[in-house]
């Protein structure tokens, strides 16, 4: 059977909370602002926003209907996605369902985070059963450990230099510098890339994201409500998600992606060669890359020589990458890291002044990776995005 | 908060099964009785055939290590203070993949190894990976003593 179209519903009022590198303040509070944003962006009353979509790893043990309390709002569609990093496209496609059902009118969808000195160390012991019994007690190095685990054996199998990492994140600083409101706010040359210390070998300092407070938002409702309301919005021509894909791999070298991939071109219309930036889910460069291959972008294996011939940067004339400068740059709000890539997405296709604008944009892809479960993540999840307003 | 002298303590309910092999110095995972799966890390259920009917067998020990790493970080007082460490990933030959300190010897792609449990000084068992030939775990001594 095939998936039904999302016609008819536009994602709109694409917002992020400035992030922080440590905060006092409590998820609820960057949650809370972010909702306070959109309705505010929409010209809309707190009550007429009917659906709350929340990813947080950081609210418990307050859930998406506290915080809908804590808003004095009496939403009457509610969701919560425990999927991390997979959770912006997922919030995007499945509260796009709830609009097209009739279920809700306006969605708001919300990745929130907090962060302070325990935090992060809680976050990581308690955040799996797998990850408390098998991965943290050795050395308790974190997610760094698992995924240095991934790059190696990426880097034997397929030939990928450092350089070839390194081409991501260099390329990622330069269009966050362009477009602002990054953590690292500083230029990287590729010999501070190389030369930086290393966290988990083969992983160096620039590898890994900085654990930050933050939250990324935007509304999902009808076409005909958000141009009632002026607001420019990018439509959905395709999406999907996929979870646990290939989970006999012994290590982890391709994702659910590849899964939805043919479904989702053809759902949309088009082939990768028509897609004008690509926001992929950058907790690691080598995810990057599998994301570059499981897309379509080009073959398995291939993704070291794609980065070495296409230029990644905003307008580089290559495929534009993560074009506000991912969370390599902006730093990882949590569930916000999750969001970051769709909200980037939309921005870019709903006519806003960008400094960071990719020219002629019709076209961009959104995809998510989360929750990482012993020795990999798990969720995998993408939106192809069109611009909707003239 | 005050920092935690050893190393992490807490474990799922099942572990209490990996901790009386490795005081007894036996390997033993859990069997699916069902289908024959060997399960790493323990789960409640058989991942193959959904049986429940797993019992904690002696496997074979031996393996090829998949991927290594040395990680200069971590968010334990205990770890950071015998940074660096050296962690591999090794595939079984009965099957699941297992995290492990890692011995020097065995810090390549494809060798062979043996994994042994063994009680940390927090009382958990936690495995280390040594040559086929040498499972002596002297070069983890600071791994095992407060």
């Amino acid at each position: 059977m095939r998936t039904q179209s999302y016609e008819g519903v536009a994602l709109t009022a694409p917002a992020r909370l400035p992030y922080e590198r440590r905060s006092e303040r409590g998820a609820a509070w960057f949650a809370g602002r972010t909702f306070a944003a959109l309705a505010t962006a929409a010209g809309l009353r707190k009550e007429e926003i009917d659906g709350l979509a929340l990813a947080s790893f950081t609210m418990a043990p307050d859930s998406v209907v506290s915080l809908a309390g804590q808003l004095g709002i009496a939403p009457r569609w509610l969701e919560q996605f425990p999927l991390g990093g997979a959770s912006g496209p997922v919030a995007a496609r499945r509260a796009a369902r709830a609009v097209q059902a009739g279920d809700a009118e306006v969605v708001a969808c919300i990745g929130a985070d907090t962060a302070n000195a325990d935090s992060f160390s809680n976050l990581v012991e308690n955040f799996s059963r797998f990850s408390m019994d098998a991965v943290y007690p050795y050395g308790a190095g974190g997610p760094n450990v698992v995924f240095a685990l991934i790059t190696r054996h990426y880097m034997e199998k397929y030939g990928a230099q450092p350089e070839d990492f390194g081409r991501i994140c260099v390329a990622q600083r330069e269009n966050a510098l362009v477009a602002g409101a990054a953590i690292f706010d500083k230029p990287l040359s590729m010999e501070e890339y190389l030369q930086a210390r290393p966290i988990s070998e083969p992983l160096r300092l620039f590898d890994c994201v900085m654990p930050v407070a933050g939250a990324e938002g935007f509304l999902v409702m009808s076409v005909e409500r958000a141009e009632a309301l002026g607001l420019p919005y990018a439509v959905i021509l395709a999406a999907g998600e996929r979870h646990n894909a290939w989970f006999d791999d012994d290590v982890h070298f391709r994702g659910g992606w590849g899964l939805c991939r043919d479904e989702l071109y053809e759902a949309a219309g088009l082939g990768p060669e028509d897609v004008d930036f690509l926001q992929t889910y950058d907790d690691y460069p080598v995810i990057v890359m599998l994301q570059l291959e499981d897309l379509g972008f080009c073959e398995k294996g291939q993704a070291p020589a794609f980065v070495r011939n296409a230029p990644l940067t905003w307008n580089g004339g290559g495929l534009p990458h993560n074009t506000c400068g991912g969370q390599l740059s902006a730093g990882q709000a949590g569930a916000a890291g999750g969001f970051l890539g769709t909200v980037e997405a939309i921005r870019q296709l709903s006519g806003q002044d960008l400094p960071n604008q990719v020219a002629g944009a019709k076209t961009g892809m959104a995809s998510g990776y989360g929750m990482v479960d012993y020795d990999r993540c798990l969720c995998a999840s993408v939106v192809v995005l069109g611009r909707g307003s003239p | 908060m005050k920092p935690k002298a050893g190393p992490p303590l807490k474990r799922s309910a099942l572990w209490r099964h990996v901790n009386q092999a490795a005081t007894e110095g036996l390997f033993r995972l859990p069997v699916c009785g069902a289908c024959g799966r060997v399960h790493y890390p323990p789960q409640e259920f058989c991942r193959a055939c959904l049986s429940d009917a797993w019992t904690w067998e002696a496997v074979s020990n031996a393996g090829t290590v998949l991927s290594w790493t040395v990680s200069h970080a971590s968010l334990n007082p205990f770890f950071k203070a015998r940074l660096p460490l050296r962690i591999g990933s090794v595939k079984l030959d009965c099957g699941p993949v297992l995290l492990a300190h890692l011995a020097a010897a065995c810090a390549k792609t494809g060798s062979r190894a043996r994994v042994t449990g063994c009680p940390d000084p927090s009382g958990q068992a936690v495995f280390f990976a040594t040559p086929p030939e040498d499972e002596s775990l002297a070069e983890f001594a600071a791994l095992l003593q407060v």
